[in-house]
């Protein structure tokens, strides 16, 4: 089946019907949302929230709905198996997440320039700090779903 | 579905990575189709008999209970 979508989706069949079940879910949770926030806002006027915001808040949404579907449902790590798979992808998860928060900081000094004072230092290590342990947990926690699901089927294997 | 992927990769002396890397697709997804959580796709189970030197038939087919 050919589709725009299919660059974003992986190659793997299993995974890609899993993906596009996310994707379908989300859509289907944004628009009952979107009615609802229409009703509300129908007969409740509220007119202190602005349009950028709504429009951030429903995105947000969707992105994190499809991506806590796709960390707990452990298909993220399909070839994990065993404790050493499993250690070597837990110490590629650190580096993979402090990768991401340099880059994160590089980017955050290029927009806001190098801070003049000490406070606004520990602001950027704070904040990359946030954004390494938030990479960290995400990763972790869909390895861990991963490797859980793939055990399940090792272990029906052992016969 | 129930099928016999499993008897059929072990008669080949066939892991389940070596099926996964000759077919494309993960170790997860074999293991899923051999315990029955996951239907492939027509495309799939051909290239998964053609791995396996069966037919469709061989692996794939239900047998009548009698």
């Amino acid at each position: 089946m050919k589709s725009w979508l299919s660059i974003f989706l992986p190659n793997d069949e299993y995974k890609e019907k899993r993906v596009l079940y996310f994707l379908a879910e989300s859509a289907v949770v944004l628009l009952a949302i979107s009615f609802i926030f229409l009703a509300v806002k129908r007969f409740h006027p509220i007119n202190q929230i602005h349009d950028e915001i709504v429009v951030a808040a429903l995105s947000g949404l969707v992105i994190i709905y499809t991506i806590i579907r796709y960390m707990v449902s452990g298909i993220e790590y399909s070839n994990v198996f065993n404790k050493t798979g499993y250690k070597k992808e837990v110490r590629s998860i650190v580096f993979q997440s402090i990768k991401f928060a340099v880059i994160f900081s590089v980017i955050y000094l290029l927009i806001t320039g190098i801070p003049k004072a000490i406070e606004g230092w520990v602001d950027l290590l704070g904040l990359s700090f946030l954004i390494w342990t938030f990479m960290f947990l995400v990763n972790y926690f869909s390895l861990k779903h991963s490797f859980k699901k793939n055990s399940e089927l090792e272990e029906d294997n052992k016969w | 579905m129930n099928n016999k992927v499993k008897v059929a990769r072990i008669e080949k002396n066939m892991t389940q990575e070596e099926l996964s890397k000759q077919i494309k697709v993960t170790r997860q997804t074999i293991g899923l189709i051999e315990k029955g959580r996951y239907n492939p796709s027509l495309q799939l189970c051909i290239s998964i008999a053609k791995a396996l030197d069966k037919t469709l038939n061989e692996l794939f087919w239900e047998e009548e209970q009698h």
